[in-house]
């Protein structure tokens, strides 16, 4: 497969999200100041220049010498639904918040699992089932959320149904390319990148209600 | 054997005691006993084998244990004794059975001439069992709907070719069960993103408001499979495939759950009859009734055209009732004692209905049917 510049982006965010992000986690117990200041750099660094995270990571890999003993997309997606940090999760304790949070994690769960399952059909088509009623948990949690943000902040409700509808964008994305694996169980590659994409897009919902409504 | 080789549509439980023998008759096949590539993937593939026809079995019970082997005998025998089937089978006759993913076609084949014995569509299919009755090779396929099932009863000349058989009949299965899948991920795909927040004014794109009954989707539910919308093309992607050959997937599956439905029909009705039911059918999709009573009166004349010995293949409309007015169907055939409530795969209830918009037309596809000469039928392969 050919790495275009757009899935690179996304493995770069991945990366941010599920890779660099835990770790500056760990660091931020031991040392605040220089887990912030990296935290800071790095994003800094891969908003000036798209797909540094991943260039970065790749070349640590290629220096330990195991950047070719796993695919870096089914890794990734594995790691999405495993692990999670302080910035992606809502603060806000009232219970549509905290559904909210819930119904995010389970659905990257779920996601994460497609590696593992995708070449046992049986499991693979109830995960796949499972995949839907998890997309509508966390849209239905989306719109209680949208229904709680105050009737003069039409802004906010505007910025998260956007982030809504960009989510569902994805999410077609990624049952067509279901479709192409199912014709042809070669696209493998296809689907993991497409539900890296809507792990990256459930993370953007967190991150947009965080900036909304905390 | 103590049991049968059942491969269960809805379940599959019944591969795993078939997965032995594949693992030693086709070595291609991955540890679940199927090929990763599906030969049956494109509309256009299907498979032919020889075998011989020995006769339906009708009046099967729904609940029939079909697991078990001396059940399975049973049911034959008692075939052959109420001489629904031959006590033996001359196979003078060259009997073809052609599979695809959309149905088992059983046929007579002399030279050139090709004469249709039964038409069965996968969905309709339970179960498909092989029975090595004292080297007899028996295939016995359960098909039929939540009211009535049949058995077709067929004989192979050897166990390879049987096996082969079911193993391929569960591969059509499972196309259609990932078909329908990937539906509800799509349709369920579809309903989150038409649902509202409640908000006035939050708008779509194009700034009109999607709503379940609006114009930009025009009789769809939530669980049930879409047709693109020709004057919606470019717009409410949600219920239209964006693909065009998947499009045309589900569009040709649905055209023969039309064509299977309506060939059922012409068995069991008259040129008169089959009129009538398409101004009654065409009444209900297009109806919109200031009187609530008014519909019902139309659901009743339907049900009395039926008649009480056909009332049975009532549930099998559900997929051609608009959804406006599919509850109140459903509703309906409830009050008659009609019920749709079979958690397998080979009813109507589990499989999703499909409502058609009302651009990609059920009235003027049934009025190109009726209008044509009888003559002509089975009616030319459909297009959308």
């Amino acid at each position: 497969m050919t790495m275009g510049d757009s899935n690179k982006n996304l493995y770069a965010k991945m990366i941010v999200d599920v890779v660099l992000g835990p770790v500056l986690e760990k660091l931020e117990k031991k040392d605040v100041s220089a887990a912030q200041t990296l935290r800071a750099a790095f994003t800094k660094v891969d908003n000036t220049l798209p797909g540094f995270a991943y260039d970065y990571v790749k070349g640590i890999l290629k220096k330990a010498e195991i950047h070719d003993k796993f695919d870096l997309c089914e890794t990734l997606l594995q790691l999405g639904g495993s692990q999670d940090c302080e910035e992606l999760r809502i603060s806000r304790q009232e219970p549509t918040f905290q559904e909210l949070n819930k119904c995010a994690t389970a659905l990257k769960k779920i996601l994460s699992r497609i590696p593992e399952q995708i070449y046992d059909r049986k499991q693979f088509l109830e995960t796949i089932k499972e995949i839907a009623s998890a997309i509508k948990r966390l849209l239905d949690a989306v719109n209680r959320v949208i229904a709680e943000v105050p009737a003069a902040d039409n802004g906010s409700k505007q910025i998260l149904e956007d982030r809504k509808k960009e989510f569902v964008r994805y999410s077609k994305k990624f049952s067509n390319m279901l479709k192409e694996f199912f014709r042809d169980t070669n696209q493998n590659q296809s689907v993991f990148i497409s539900a890296n994409y809507l792990i990256y897009q459930t993370n953007l919902i967190l991150r947009t209600v965080k900036q909304e409504c905390c | 054997m103590e049991n049968g080789e059942w491969f269960n549509m809805d379940s599959m439980d019944g591969m795993r005691r078939q997965q032995s023998n594949y693992e030693v008759v086709n070595e291609s096949r991955n540890s679940s006993g199927y090929s990763l590539q599906s030969e049956f993937h494109r509309e256009s593939d299907h498979s032919e084998y020889q075998v011989q026809f020995a006769g339906i079995i009708e009046d099967i019970q729904v609940h029939v244990d079909i697991t078990n082997r001396t059940e399975v005998l049973r049911m034959i025998d008692r075939g052959k004794m109420e001489q629904m089937i031959p006590l033996k089978v001359s196979g003078e006759r060259n009997t073809i059975l052609s599979l695809s993913r959309y149905n088992i076609k059983l046929m007579y084949r002399d030279h050139s001439a090709e004469t249709l014995i039964i038409r069965v569509p996968i969905h309709e299919i339970a179960a498909v069992c092989y029975v090595n009755d004292d080297g007899v090779h028996i295939l016995a396929v359960k098909y039929g709907n939540p009211e009535r099932c049949s058995l077709l009863v067929l004989y192979c000349d050897t166990p390879g070719r049987a096996e082969r058989i079911c193993s391929d009949v569960a591969q059509c299965f499972q196309l259609v069960y990932t078909d329908a899948v990937v539906q509800l991920l799509e349709d369920t795909i579809g309903r989150v993103e038409n649902s509202s927040t409640g908000s006035p004014t939050i708008n779509n794109e194009n700034g009109r408001k999607y709503s379940l009954e609006g114009q930009d989707n025009p009789g769809f539910s939530a669980s049930q499979l879409s047709l693109t919308d020709p004057r919606n093309a470019s717009k409410t992607r949600s219920r239209s495939v964006a693909n065009s050959d998947s499009g045309q997937s589900a569009q040709s599956y649905q055209a023969e759950l039309l064509r299977s439905y309506l060939e059922q029909l012409r068995n069991k009705f008259s040129v008169d009859e089959l009129a009538k039911f398409s101004t009654l059918l065409k009444q209900i999709n297009e109806f919109s009734p200031k009187n609530p009573m008014d519909l019902q009166a139309v659901f009743k004349e339907v049900f009395q055209l039926y008649g009480n010995e056909r009332k049975h293949l009532l549930a099998g409309l559900c997929p051609f009732i608009y959804e406006k007015h599919y509850d109140k169907f459903l509703e309906f055939l409830k009050k008659q004692g009609i019920s749709l409530d079979n958690g397998t795969l080979s009813s109507r209830h589990s499989f999703p209905a499909c409502t058609l918009p009302p651009s990609v037309t059920v009235p003027p596809l049934l009025m190109t049917i009726w209008t044509a000469n009888w003559s002509s039928w089975p009616p030319p392969p459909l297009s959308w």
